[in-house]
């Protein structure tokens, strides 16, 4: 049975979490009434910082120890779950360390960027909890490359089939699928907008003189221009044709809705990690940055 | 370039045909759906290669880290003839010859259903095949950061020597654009901001070493040490003697050890007790001596040590024919039985009676301020002298006879001259007449109302002189309010010294007072307000010590520990740089 990541070994870090936390707040605490206001310069500053800084390059590390498959220290699902705790209590003990003093300076800017990463880290935090059983719903048990497979095979049926109708049908149907579109940019990933296209012919319907490009937004084009033509059919296999391709093409329609839908579950399982990597190496450089600031105007 | 592409595919066991006639220099190969040659399947890169002409030579190159393998060898770029084979995962690709019209020409045998099963390959479906990267804005903002964060930064210290321009006599380095101000922790104290503003060498002066305490005592130059450490001071100087080494071994090492910069809200000055208790907590001695220090951990009847007067004392010592005074201090308890001696006769109790004395033209007694006048710095009072404060009352007039004459105060030798002078003229001058008085005619060989004499009118004169100088310096005049000392000299002008008079204004010189934020009068007259501390009604003479102790403080005052008191930090009362007093 698959253990939440938060849950891990009965939430085990969650309470290593804590406890560090109590003692930071412990030292932090034995500042007041010191020589000086508490910040980061005092031992306790110095422990508290030294503490977060070793915090954050353990934490890095974590993108190392997922690659490394051969690695004995601890599973790498303890390993995540202890990210996910250690890197929250930073927002924590960072504070600590810096006594909530910030300005327009380099050491405010390592915090903001930490910052940024741990907010970045909840919002994977959300996805990898709920995404992952939201796409296994979505597909229905099946994986990315059967749905691709079966629109495959559709997609070979329903052109085989449109070359039995009216070479007009063949010729919207052939566009269709060529100019369905799947995934594509960021955006279109992230907000599954499909900008699937076909070309329709100049007929009844069609007031233009020549060929155009239309939108085929969910294959809707597609079915409406089958679904009228029935009716319209002259002859009994002709009518029976289109209907069997109106039914793939419906078949054809849900599978491609739930493609897109599966891409953009995906796509936001992974966007954050975007932000969180980049920034992530940025931070680790302006901590360094922050560390030597201090002591070269010590 | 005409390319002639030839799918070749078998229905019902008979191969079919289909060409498509390509116009295009470059025939590109791949799984996304802009390539001339979509092939899909395990392995095959959304743009895997090319095929082209170079000078006339059909070549096929393979894009980026991508091989390809032609005739079952896997190549980077390969010449094409005719009946050479590419193969892409279980696609095929022949080179046939081109049949008229065409430059090139290929037959293609796809594997459908790898064909539909990677079907994937065809669309862009994860992140990965967007534009969207880890590795180059990771790079990129690093870069930035370092950029800015840092390179800025230290440019700003290595440039801020600032040689000046011969030619120009310009500054070749604009501080005020220095990056270094990035670097701040925190804001400076606001006068220090004013003074210093965004430029770090002022303080900062070595990459990496502490700010010294040369930096701090370039402008405050006069401040001095917690006391006067005398022989104690360092050998090699180094804290330019203003810091003591009994200071380094208490490991305070330099200004910054209390005085940081940079802390919001700024706080330069350590106003917590252990700046005090860390040391104080046990008795210190410097040296033997000196008195040394009680135990001091707070401001409670335990916790802290009866208040020490210091006194003033004089010390009379021979001076040529007579005697002068040294003024000495001397540190001691209130119930060590010590009188003040200030060589000052004053009762406080009569002049503070208003049924004994009250202000000349006013109907009513005096007051504390009427020759108690507090000084700018709160604590301590103006002098009190003779002409601006008694003698309103107490004028030195000597010869009942004439009550206009007065004598001159403070200096002994004119006295005796006054005396002389008026004497030899009154029994001289035959037409002196005091001052409205001329209701009685000068009889020969009288004086006005004083004992008759027959000798020579100066020898009368100068012996009345003597009898009234020695009335005035031993019975009723200097001596009524000085300590006179008479050596009995034939001399008259060596023969009496009167003391000098000195009053202690500081009475506890290792604290600060604020009288002002005391005398707040509720109800109370001014003399109540005062006498609540100062005793000085019930004072007859001036030896008593009217300076309050500890328990009077205490009454309303303790450290932050104790409940229901006006709370005082060691800092409300001692500073630890004191002012240097003068006594």
């Amino acid at each position: 049975m698959h253990e939440p990541i938060l849950k891990y070994k009965k939430a085990r870090y969650f309470f290593v979490t804590v406890v560090m936390l109590v003692i930071c707040a412990l030292i932090y605490a034995s500042q007041t009434g010191g020589r000086q206001p508490p910040n980061g310069g005092t031992w306790q500053g110095y422990v508290l910082g030294v503490l977060a800084a070793a915090l954050i390059v353990w934490l890095t590390l974590l993108g190392r120890r997922k690659r490394n498959y051969r690695a004995r220290l601890g599973s790498l699902q303890g390993w995540v779950s202890a990210h996910v705790y250690l890197g929250t209590s930073l927002l924590v003990v960072a504070t600590l360390h810096c006594a909530v003093q910030f300005g327009y300076n380099v050491h405010t800017l390592a915090y903001l960027l930490m910052c940024l990463v741990i907010f970045s880290g909840f919002l994977g935090v959300y996805v990898y909890m709920r995404y992952p059983r939201l796409g296994t719903h979505n597909r229905a048990n099946r994986s990315r490359e059967e749905l691709f497979t079966e629109l495959g095979s559709l997609n070979d049926s329903v052109r085989k089939l449109s070359k039995q109708c009216d070479p007009q049908v063949q010729a919207v149907v052939d566009s269709a699928v060529d100019r369905t579109n799947i995934g594509g940019g960021v955006l279109a990933q992230l907000m599954a907008i499909d900008a699937s296209q076909m070309l329709v012919v100049a007929d009844e319907n069609n007031q233009s003189m020549a060929t155009t490009r239309v939108s085929n937004r969910h294959q809707q084009a597609l079915v409406d221009f089958i679904a009228q033509r029935i009716p319209r059919s002259r002859r009994q296999d002709e009518a029976a044709n289109l209907q069997e391709l109106l039914t793939m093409l419906c078949r054809r329609q849900a599978l491609l809705h739930k493609i897109r839908k599966d891409i953009q579950l995906q796509s936001w399982m992974q966007i954050w990690l975007y932000v969180h990597i980049p920034l992530t190496i940025a931070l680790l450089f302006v901590l360094a940055i922050h560390i030597v600031s201090v002591f070269f105007y010590w | 370039m005409e390319f002639l592409l030839r799918e070749v595919t078998t229905e019902q066991d008979q191969v079919v045909y289909q060409d498509t006639e390509l116009d295009a220099d470059i025939v590109t190969i791949g799984s996304a759906a802009d390539q001339l040659i979509q092939l899909r399947g395990v392995g095959i890169a959304r743009a895997q290669a090319v095929i082209k002409q170079i000078a006339g030579q059909l070549t096929i190159t393979a894009l980026e880290k991508n091989t390809i393998l032609v005739n079952g060898q896997a190549v980077k770029t390969s010449p094409l003839a005719v009946g050479d084979e590419v193969v892409l995962a279980s696609h095929r690709i022949k080179i046939a010859s081109p049949p008229a019209g065409f430059d090139a020409a290929c037959e293609l045998f796809i594997d459908h259903d790898l064909q539909n099963h990677a079907l994937e390959s065809a669309y862009r479906t994860t992140l990965a095949h967007t534009a969207l990267g880890k590795r180059v804005p990771a790079y990129l903002l690093s870069l930035l950061m370092v950029l800015v964060m840092l390179v800025w930064p230290v440019s700003a210290y290595f440039l801020r020597d600032n040689p000046i321009d011969a030619t120009t006599g310009q500054v070749q380095y604009d501080k005020s654009g220095a990056g270094d101000k990035l670097w701040s922790t925190g804001p400076l104290l606001p006068a220090h901001q004013l003074e210093i503003g965004d430029d770090c060498s002022a303080c900062h002066k070595v990459a990496f070493q502490k700010v010294q305490d040369q930096s701090c005592i370039d402008c405050h130059q006069s401040v001095s040490d917690h006391f006067d450490y005398g022989d104690k001071q360092t050998a090699d100087g180094v804290h330019g003697g203003t810091l003591g080494t009994l200071h380094i071994n208490l490991g305070v090492t330099e200004c910054q050890s209390c005085h940081k910069e940079h802390n919001e809200p700024a706080a330069m000055v350590v106003s917590a007790d252990s700046l005090c208790v860390d040391c104080h907590k046990s008795t210190l001695k410097l040296s033997d001596k000196t008195l040394g220090t009680d135990t001091v951990t707070g401001f409670d009847k335990l916790t802290h040590p009866e208040f020490k007067l210091s006194y003033l004392l004089p010390k009379v010592v021979e001076k040529g024919t007579g005697t002068d005074v040294e003024w000495y201090s001397r540190i001691a308890n209130p119930d060590s039985g010590q009188p003040d001696l200030s060589n000052l006769k004053f009762p406080h109790d009569v002049h503070l009676d208003p049924s004994k004395v009250q202000v000349s033209g006013a109907d009513q007694g005096m007051m504390c301020s009427n020759c108690h006048t507090l000084k700018s710095d709160k604590e301590h009072f103006d002098d009190i002298t003779m002409e601006k404060h008694c003698a309103s009352c107490h004028d030195l007039a000597f010869d009942v006879a004439a009550p206009e004459r007065e004598l001159p105060h403070g200096d002994p030798r004119s006295i005796v001259e006054t005396i002389q002078a008026h004497f030899v003229r009154v029994y001289t001058d035959p037409d002196y007449k005091p001052l409205g008085a001329d209701r009685q005619r000068r009889r020969p060989g009288h004086s006005g109302g004083v004992e008759r004499c027959d000798d020579k009118p100066f020898a009368c004169g100068m012996k009345r002189a003597t009898k009234e100088a020695s009335i005035q310096f031993t019975q009723r005049g200097c001596i009524t309010c000085h300590e006179v000392s008479d050596n009995n000299s034939e001399d008259l002008f060596a023969r009496w010294v009167v003391l000098p008079v000195k009053i202690n204004h500081d009475w506890y010189g290792r604290a600060q007072f604020d009288h002002a934020s005391h005398l707040t009068q509720r109800g109370q007259t001014e003399t109540q307000v005062c006498s609540s501390c100062h005793e000085a009604s019930k004072s007859t003479a001036s030896t008593d010590i009217l300076i309050p102790n500890i328990e009077n403080c205490q009454s309303c005052h303790g450290d932050r520990s104790v409940k229901n008191k006006v709370a005082v930090d060691c800092v409300s009362c001692h500073a630890f740089h004191p002012e240097t007093k003068k006594i």
